[in-house]
C-alpha cells in the first residue's frame, strides 16, 4: 500500500489539473475584451479563489513531505 | 547348567547305580545260598558286605557327598572281590572277572578318568593276584563252583553290565537332550538378535527422516513447493523397501511426487487439516514386497503420522504468520485510512468553500445576459474542469468515508441509466457500452449519487481494461436471489432477494494476483493515471449499503463485477430533477464564515429570484433572526464555523422560531451534521450547483 505522503501528492496533483485548466480559462477570459465589469468581477473572484486553491494543496504537500515518512509497498 | 542340579543329577545315578547292584546281588547271591551250599558262608558274607556297604553308602550320599560315596562304592566292592578272591583261587577266582564291573562303575560315576584310575587299579590287582597265585596265602578253592553258581555268577555279572549300559544310555541320552535344547535356545537367540539389529536399522532410518524432516521444516523458512519437494524426496529411504517406495504429499492445490510414483493397492496415507485446508502424505510400494508382517510396520504407520502432524504444524505456523502479517498491513492501512480521513476532513471545508466561490461565480457569469458565444464556452469548460476537482474532493471524501450519504428507497435502472449516458460522453467511442435492465425491479435503499459514483468507477475501470483497441462494455440490471445463485452464493451476503448490477468487459483480464488486491486502496495498474481509489471506494460504498462486490475474470478473457444489493419493501422516492427552479422573492438568510461564499451566493440567490441576507458571523446571523423571526423565510448555514457551528445555529434558530426551514450546508459528513439530520434539519452538499440550491430551497419553502 501507498503511503499517505503518497496519497496525498497524488491527490494534490490530480485536483491541481483541472484547477491550473480554470485558472488558465480564467485568466483567458479576463483578457476577452467584450466583457462586462460584472463577469470580470466575477471572473477575479474565480482565479482567486483557484490561487487560494493552489496554494493550499502547495502547503497540503509541504506539511505532508516534512511530516510523513514514505513506507514502502507491501 | 546350574551345580545344584548336576548334583542333583549324580545323587540319583549313584542311587540307581548303588540299588541296582544292591539288588542284582543279593538276588544272585540268595539263589547262590541254595544252589552252592558249600559256599554259604562266603555268600552270606558277601551278601552283608554288599548291602551294608550299600546302604552306608546311599546315606553318605544322601547327605551330599556323592562324588565321596562313588569312590567309597568302587573302591569297597574292589577291596571286597580282592579280600573274597584269596579264599577262592586268586586270580583263578570267578569274583575277578567282576572288576570289569567296577571300572564301568567308576566310569559312570566319576567319569572317564576315575574309570581309567579303577581300570589301571583293577589291573594291578589282578596282576597281584596272578603272581601270588602260587603264594599259600592264596587258598583253592575249597568246593569248586558248580556249573549253575558259574551262571548265576555271570547273570549277576550282565544283570550289573546291562544296568550300568542302560544307566548310560540315559546319562546320554539326558546329555543330548540338554544339549539340543540348549542350541534351540541359542537359536531362538540368535533369531531374536537378528531382529533387534533389523529393527534398529528401520528405526534409525526412521529417526534419520524425522530429523531431516525436521531441518526441512524450520519454522524460519518460507513455505513453497520446494518444501514439499524436500520431503517427499527424503520419504522412500525411510521405508522398509526404499527401492519399491514411493511418496507423494497432496495440499491444497499442489501435488509433489516422487518420479515413479503410481498407484498401488499397498498404500500407506496419513491425512492432515490446517486453517487453510486440508492435504494427505502417502507412501506406496510399486511391487508386492516380500513379507510376512504385511506390507507396512505399525513403526511406518507412526512414521507417516508424524510426518503429516509435522507438517501440518510447519504449515498451520505460516498461516499464522501469513494471517499475523495481512492483519498488520489492515491495521497499518486503517491508520492511513484514519489519517487520511483527517486529513480529508481538514482539507474538505476549505476546498469545498473556495470551490463553491469558483462553482457560483462561474454560474453567474454564465447566467449573464451579455455574454458571447465565446465566453460561454470557455466558461462552460471552466465548469467542467471546476466539477473534476470537486469530484476528485468528493471521492477523497468517500474513501475516508466522510461523505454525507442520503439513502432512500431508490429504483437503481435510472440511477444506472444516467451513468451509462455519462459513461457513453465520456468513453472513447470505440468502446460499445451495451446496457439492458430487468423489468419490474425492487427498490433498494441507497444513496443515488454513491451508486451513481460505483457504477462510473466500474465502467472507467473497465473502459482502461479494454485499452485503446476498444471492445465491448456490458452493463446490466436483474434480480437475483441470494441462497439461489451460484455465483450469488459466494459473496458474503444475506439470504434474499438482491438487485445486481452487472458490468462486463472484453479486455485483457486479471491475474489471480491482481484479483487478489483489486479492492485494495491506492492500488492501480494504470500508473500514475490512476489514483488507485476507484475500486476501494466503489468496494466501501457497496459495502457500507450492506451489499457485496464480486468479480469473475481471467487473463484473455474480460472481466465481469457484480454488485449486490439487498432489495427492499418500499415507494421509491423520486430524484430531483437537476434543473433550476426560481424563488419568488422570498426572503433567504446565507451564513457562511468565508465572505467569499457569503458574496457569490447571496448574489446567485438573487439570481435565482430571492431576496438574500448574508453574513459571515454566524452571531451576526442570531442577532438579526432574534430581532425579528418572521423576517427571513428560509435560512442556509454552512457547518464548519469558528464561533458557532451551523448545527448549533439552526438549534437556536428553531428555539426562536420552532419549524424554522433551514438547511445546513457541509462538504463532509460528521456526528455533529449526521444528529442534525436526525433532528430534521435539511443538508445539502457542498460546493453546491445552482440546481442543487436552487431544489434545496424550493423543499425547504414548501
Amino acid at each position: 500500500m501507498e503511503s499517505l505522503q503518497d496519497a496525498v501528492f497524488r491527490f494534490a496533483h490530480d485536483v491541481g489539473s483541472p484547477l491550473t485548466v480554470v485558472r488558465t480559462l480564467a485568466q483567458l477570459l479576463t483578457e476577452e475584451p467584450g466583457l462586462g465589469a460584472e463577469q470580470r468581477a466575477d471572473l477575479n473572484r474565480i482565479l482567486e479563489a483557484s490561487k487560494d486553491i493552489h496554494q493550499k494543496l502547495i502547503t497540503l504537500r509541504e506539511f505532508a513531505a516534512r511530516t510523513t515518512p514514505t513506507h514502502s509497498d507491501e | 547348567m546350574f551345580i545344584s542340579e548336576e548334583h542333583a543329577q549324580s545323587s540319583r545315578l549313584f542311587r540307581q547305580v548303588t540299588g541296582g547292584m544292591m539288588a542284582v546281588s543279593t538276588t544272585v547271591l540268595v539263589v547262590l545260598l541254595f544252589v552252592q551250599p558249600a559256599h554259604f558262608t562266603r555268600a552270606l558274607a558277601a551278601l552283608a558286605a554288599v548291602n551294608t556297604l550299600g546302604f552306608v553308602l546311599l546315606a553318605v550320599n544322601r547327605r551330599g557327598h556323592t562324588r565321596a560315596a562313588s569312590i567309597a562304592l568302587v573302591t569297597g566292592l574292589v577291596a571286597l572281590v580282592t579280600v573274597m578272591s584269596f579264599s577262592a583261587g586268586g586270580i583263578r577266582s570267578p569274583g575277578v572277572t567282576m572288576f570289569f564291573i567296577f571300572v564301568l562303575m567308576a566310569g559312570l560315576l566319576l567319569g572317564q578318568r576315575a574309570g581309567i584310575v579303577a581300570a589301571a587299579l583293577c589291573a594291578a590287582i589282578g596282576l597281584a593276584l596272578a603272581l601270588f597265585s602260587s603264594s599259600p596265602a592264596v587258598a583253592s578253592p575249597v568246593v569248586p563252583y558248580s556249573p549253575i553258581a558259574l551262571w548265576l555268577l555271570n547273570t549277576l555279572y550282565m544283570g550289573v553290565v546291562l544296568i550300568l549300559l542302560r544307566l548310560a544310555t540315559e546319562a546320554m541320552a539326558k546329555a543330548l537332550g540338554r544339549a539340543e535344547s540348549e542350541i534351540r535356545v541359542r537359536q531362538r537367540a540368535e533369531l531374536e538378535r537378528e531382529h533387534l539389529v533389523h529393527d534398529l536399522g528401520e528405526r534409525v532410518k526412521e529417526l534419520r527422516l524425522l530429523h531431516a524432516a525436521a531441518r526441512v521444516l524450520q519454522e524460519t523458512r518460507p513455505f513453497d513447493r520446494s518444501v514439499l519437494e524436500e520431503l517427499v524426496a527424503m520419504m522412500p529411504a525411510a521405508w522398509q523397501h526404499p527401492d519399491s517406495c514411493e511418496a507423494r504429499i497432496t495440499y491444497q492445490d499442489t501435488v509433489v511426487a516422487t518420479p515413479g510414483w503410481c498407484e498401488a493397492s499397498r498404500r500407506l496415507s496419513a491425512p492432515f487439516t490446517t486453517s487453510a485446508g486440508q492435504g494427505v502424505v502417502e507412501v506406496i510400494y510399486r511391487d508386492e514386497p516380500r513379507t510376512t508382517t504385511g506390507a507396512f510396520l505399525k513403526e511406518e504407520r507412526l512414521l507417516i503420522d508424524s510426518l503429516a502432524e509435522m507438517l501440518a504444524a510447519y504449515l498451520e505456523h505460516h498461516i499464522a504468520g501469513r494471517r499475523r502479517s495481512q492483519l498488520e498491513a489492515q491495521l497499518r492501512q486503517s491508520q492511513q485510512m484514519e489519517a487520511l480521513g483527517t486529513l480529508a476532513g481538514g482539507i474538505a471545508h476549505d476546498f469545498n468553500n473556495l470551490l463553491t466561490a469558483i462553482g457560483s461565480n462561474a454560474d453567474l457569469a454564465l447566467t449573464e445576459a451579455s455574454v458571447t458565444p465565446q465566453v460561454k464556452e470557455h466558461l462552460t469548460e471552466l465548469r467542467k474542469a471546476h466539477a473534476r476537482a470537486t469530484d476528485l474532493v468528493k471521492r477523497i471524501l468517500l474513501f475516508s468515508r466522510r461523505q454525507e450519504a442520503n439513502r432512500t428507497p431508490t429504483a437503481l435502472g435510472p440511477v444506472v441509466e444516467e451513468a451509462v449516458k455519462l459513461l457513453r460522453a465520456s468513453l472513447p467511442a470505440m468502446i460499445d457500452i451495451q446496457f439492458a435492465v430487468a423489468p419490474d425491479l425492487p427498490a433498494v435503499l441507497v444513496d443515488g449519487s454513491q451508486i451513481h459514483q460505483v457504477i462510473m468507477n466500474l465502467g472507467t475501470n473497465a473502459a482502461h481494461a479494454m485499452g485503446e483497441r476498444g471492445g465491448v462494455l456490458r452493463i446490466g440490471l436483474d434480480l437475483v436471489t441470494v441462497g439461489e445463485s451460484p455465483s450469488a452464493s459466494s459473496a458474503d451476503l444475506g439470504a434474499g432477494p438482491h438487485v445486481r448490477i452487472s458490468v462486463s468487459d472484453t479486455g485483457a483480464g486479471m491475474s489471480p494476483e491482481i484479483r487478489a488486491r483489486l479492492f485494495e486502496p491506492f492500488f492501480t495498474t494504470k500508473g500514475t493515471s490512476g489514483t488507485g481509489l476507484g475500486l476501494s471506494v466503489a468496494h466501501g460504498i457497496v459495502t457500507d449499503h450492506g451489499g457485496a462486490i464480486t468479480v469473475e475474470s481471467a487473463i484473455g478473457q474480460g472481466s465481469t463485477f457484480h454488485v449486490y444489493l439487498p432489495a427492499v419493501d418500499g415507494d421509491v422516492v423520486p430524484a430531483p430533477a437537476e434543473e433550476v427552479v426560481l424563488g419568488h422573492g422570498e426572503h433567504i438568510m446565507y451564513v457562511d464564515d468565508e465572505e467569499a461564499v457569503v458574496f457569490v451566493m447571496t448574489r446567485l440567490l438573487k439570481r435565482l429570484g430571492y431576496r438574500s441576507t448574508g453574513y459571515s458571523d454566524a452571531d451576526e446571523a442570531l442577532q438579526a433572526f432574534r430581532t425579528n423571526p418572521q423576517e427571513f423565510n428560509a435560512v442556509i448555514t454552512d457547518m464548519a464555523m469558528p464561533k458557532m457551528s451551523g448545527a448549533r445555529l439552526a438549534h437556536e434558530l428553531r428555539a426562536l422560531r420552532p419549524g424554522m426551514p433551514v438547511a445546513i450546508a457541509s462538504g463532509y459528513e460528521s456526528a455533529e451534521m449526521e444528529a442534525a439530520g436526525r433532528a430534521g434539519i435539511t443538508r445539502i452538499a457542498k460546493p453546491m450547483s445552482m440546481e442543487a440550491l436552487s431544489q434545496t430551497l424550493r423543499a425547504l419553502l414548501q
